[in-house]
This record gives structure tokens, C-alpha cells and sequence, in this order.
């Protein structure tokens, strides 16, 4: 077994944990928990087609389904932070966003980075908003002061586990062109870093639905 | 491939230790936010209610002067009218009933002559002139009069005048608590020590009464004498000092008030 095999390996365990804890006693019938066990189910179904096209498949080239699942990934989001963000101004365009974004994406896929190329550019737009939308619910949650104690509040770590992640890809996707051209070992790395932005991601989604398990009880 | 595991893993403790870092500052801010944000409720909580209790204090001391001026005013005027009146009738030269006369003038007398020390004792006016020792001394000297009670004063230390709220609101907590003795303690001698230390001004108040259990007075039941003892503190507060209630059954009552003088 190769390590890549190990680092998938570990994907898939964390996401059908993370996937359980949503359906756990009717927790999905949360509007938020809702959204998040769609995008939970979305990464799943890609990351299972992906591996099964290269493995099963020997297709080379599985990079579609990317251009596919980033403005999927987006939409799902944007639509958690219009639920949990209160700022109508800010709701508003964050709503505004996701066409455009779309609009953006598809652009982008039909005549800058092809189906079959990384959609790096798209990547870098969303991570960069979503960036931008997870500080202003950290902020909102400190302006408030609405949460009791924060270690226990669900979507502190929903929150911090989809800064994380989009920070990492935002990095990686940043440089990952640049160092596949010219630091190869380098860009080895990086995309092995990609598994651990994922696992964060996954292990604060666990987290905070866990924290809104015990909410509920 | 060794080297290029050492290095994920070297890049990944990286990335969870920045990871830990921002949880463990957020949560740290986010908790400290907090502090200083339930300080400031507390604050504004303490500021409203001071403001309330100096509202309360205006609203009373201008009752009390109106009903002083009255009492003075047109009271006092209306029994000097009446003995005015008894005098004529005495001088009609009935003899059986002059005797009677005299008695009724010497009342109405004694009435005015306590409604003018009652009126003295509500209008905060009379505490600028008289000074708070003055003024407890003068309480005391009411309470002896009614001959149900023994009192002493004892003034420590060189008198020194606070601002006139102060004295005032020193002079309503004495007069509260000595409200507290005439209506609950059945106490016989009531001793009040003025202490001038320092930079701090002293009062005690002290009866050889029944006392009470201090723990087992409800401060919020407005029917009870616990809304006394709390006003006390309250108005100590206000000035910025503090009020003690010593008391046990069979072992009378003691009110100590420290207030700074600086």
C-alpha cells in the first residue's frame, strides 16, 4: 500500500464518521447540518468517482469532476453563511456571489483551464471568498458575544475547520502550477498537504457536529 | 520517497500547530471579550442603580423639606391661631373651666413646639447649619424627650464637615436606623459613637434590644425591616463607604458606617 493510498484511505474513514454524526438521531433535520451532510455527500461521491476512475477505471485523467464538484463545493457553502451570518448586507452578497461565481467558474473551465486541466484559477476565486466569509462569521461571533462558552458552540469549529481548509487550498492551488513545472519533490508535498487540509476540514466538521450532538441531548 | 514523507510530515505538524495556535488565541480573545464585556454590564447595572437611589434620595429629601415648610409654615400657625383663641376664652373669666384652659394651651404648645423639631428634622436645609453631629445630637435629644428611651452621643477625634449630600445621607442612614430601634428592637438606651480617624469618619449606632437573626432577613420583602437594613447599605454605598449590621437575639443591634473623609 502506498502512502497516497493511506492518505485516501484516511479521507474516506473521516468522511463516513463525519457523514454519521450527521445522521445521527435526525440531526440533519438542522438546516446547517443539513447543508453541510449535502456537501459531506458531494465530496464523498467525487472523491469516490475519482479514485474509482483511476483504479478501477485506469482513466487518467479525472480532473472533470473537479470543475464540477469546486462551484458545487461553493454554492453549499455560501449558502451556509447566508443561513448563519446575520448581517443582511452581507448575506445579501454572499447570495449575489454565487452566480456570478458560477458564471465565473463555468467561464473558466470552458475557455482558460480546460475540463482536463486543474481548475487552479477557480479554486484560488473561491477559496479566497470563502476565506473572506469565514472571518467575517469570526467576527460577527466576537462582535456579538451571543456564544457562552465558544469550545462547545458547533459551528466555532464548523467555522474554523472551513478557514483552515480554504487557506490550504488556497496555497496550494496558488502554487501548485508554478511547482509542478519547476520543483517537482516540492509539488509531491504540497498535494500530499492537500490530505491534511482535508482531514482538518473533516475532523472540526466531526467536532462541532459532535458538540451539537451533545447540544441537543 | 523517505525524505518526501519527513518533509509532509514536518509541513503538516507545521500547518496543526498554526492550526492550535489560532484556536487557542481565538478562544483566549473570545473568552477576555467576555470578561470585560460582563464588567461593563456589571458597571452600567451598578451606575443605574445609583442613579436610581440618588433619584429616589431627590424625590424623598423634597417631600420632606414640602412637609417641613407646611408643618412650619401653616400647621404651626393655624395651633398658635388656636391658643390665641383658648387665651380669649380665658380672659371671658369662667374660673372652673380656666384650669382646664391652661392645660389645653400647655398641649397645643407642646404640639407646636415638637412639630417645629419635626419640621427641623426633615428639612435637609437645617443639616447645612447644624453639621451631622449637630444633627444626630438634636435626634437624640427628640428621642429622650418621648421618655422611653436613654440616649448618649460620644464625638471622637476633631469634627470635620463632609460635603452637605454626604452629611445628609450619613444623617438619613442614622435616622434610619434608629427608625429600625423605635419600631422593632424594644430597646431601652441607644448609644451613637462619631468617630473622626484619619481619613475615615465612623458611626455607630448601637441599642440594647431584642436584636435579630441578620442571616434569616429578606432583603427583597419590602414588608419586612429588611428593606431598611438594605437602604442603609445602599445609601453607605452611595457615598462610597460601607455599612455592618452586628446583631443576635437578646443581644441588641449594632449599625457601623464607614465613610472615607477624603
Amino acid at each position: 500500500m502506498q502512502i497516497d493510498d493511506i492518505l485516501d484511505l484516511g479521507d474516506f474513514i473521516l468522511l463516513f464518521v463525519a457523514i454519521g454524526h450527521c445522521l445521527y438521531r435526525g440531526l440533519w433535520r438542522i438546516y446547517y447540518v443539513r447543508i453541510i451532510l449535502i456537501y459531506l455527500l458531494s465530496m464523498l461521491l467525487t472523491y469516490g468517482l475519482a479514485l474509482c476512475l483511476v483504479k478501477v477505471q485506469h482513466v487518467k485523467n479525472n480532473l472533470f469532476l473537479f470543475h464540477i464538484f469546486k462551484p458545487l463545493e461553493y454554492t453549499l457553502i455560501s449558502v451556509l453563511y447566508c443561513h448563519i451570518l446575520k448581517q443582511v448586507l452581507i448575506r445579501r452578497f454572499i447570495a449575489w456571489s454565487v452566480p456570478v461565481y458560477l458564471f465565473i467558474a463555468v467561464f473558466l473551465s470552458v475557455f482558460v483551464q480546460k475540463i482536463t486541466e486543474d481548475n487552479a484559477y477557480a479554486t484560488v476565486i473561491a477559496s479566497l471568498l470563502i476565506i473572506i466569509w469565514a472571518l467575517l462569521y469570526f467576527r460577527e461571533i466576537m462582535l456579538s458575544m451571543e456564544v457562552h462558552t465558544l469550545h462547545r458552540f458547533a459551528l466555532f469549529w464548523i467555522n474554523v475547520g472551513i478557514l483552515f481548509h480554504f487557506i490550504g487550498s488556497l496555497v496550494i492551488e496558488g502554487l501548485f502550477d508554478y511547482l509542478i513545472k519547476h520543483n517537482m519533490p516540492l509539488a509531491m508535498v504540497f498535494s500530499r498537504m492537500e490530505f491534511i487540509f482535508d482531514y482538518i476540514l473533516l475532523f472540526a466538521f466531526i467536532t462541532g457536529i459532535y458538540d451539537q450532538i451533545r447540544y441537543e441531548q | 520517497m523517505s525524505n518526501d514523507i519527513l518533509v509532509t510530515a514536518v509541513a503538516a505538524t507545521l500547518v496543526l500547530l498554526t492550526l492550535l495556535c489560532f484556536i487557542i488565541f481565538f478562544l483566549f480573545a473570545y473568552k477576555n471579550r467576555q470578561i470585560r464585556s460582563l464588567l461593563e454590564i456589571q458597571e452600567l447595572k451598578d451606575k443605574y442603580q445609583k442613579e436610581i437611589i440618588v433619584a429616589q434620595l431627590e424625590i424623598r429629601e423634597q417631600t420632606l423639606k414640602n412637609m417641613s415648610e407646611e408643618i412650619h409654615d401653616n400647621i404651626s400657625q393655624i395651633l398658635s391661631l388656636a391658643i390665641l383663641n383658648l387665651r380669649a376664652i380665658d380672659d371671658i373669666g369662667d374660673a372652673p373651666a380656666a384650669g382646664k384652659l391652661a392645660a389645653g394651651v400647655a398641649l397645643v404648645k407642646k404640639s407646636i413646639l415638637e412639630l417645629r423639631f419635626l419640621s427641623k428634622t426633615m428639612d435637609h436645609d437645617n443639616i447645612e447649619q447644624a453639621g451631622l453631629t449637630g444633627m444626630i445630637t438634636f435626634e437624640l435629644q427628640m428621642l429622650e424627650r418621648t421618655g422611653k428611651f436613654k440616649t448618649v452621643i460620644l464625638i471622637n477625634g476633631m469634627i470635620q464637615r463632609l460635603t452637605n449630600e454626604h452629611e445628609l445621607i450619613l444623617y438619613r442612614i442614622v435616622q434610619e436606623a434608629l427608625n429600625n430601634v423605635i419600631k422593632h428592637s424594644g430597646a431601652k438606651n441607644i448609644g451613637i459613637t462619631v468617630n473622626y480617624a484619619g481619613d475615615e469618619l465612623t458611626v455607630i449606632i448601637a441599642d440594647d434590644g431584642k436584636g435579630f437573626d441578620t442571616e434569616g432577613v429578606n432583603p427583597v420583602d419590602v414588608t419586612s425591616s429588611g428593606t431598611g437594613l438594605k437602604n442603609i447599605r445602599n445609601r453607605a454605598k452611595l457615598i462610597g463607604g460601607t455599612a455592618d449590621i452586628y446583631s443576635a437575639f437578646r443581644k441588641g443591634t449594632t449599625v457601623t458606617v464607614r465613610v472615607p473623609l477624603f
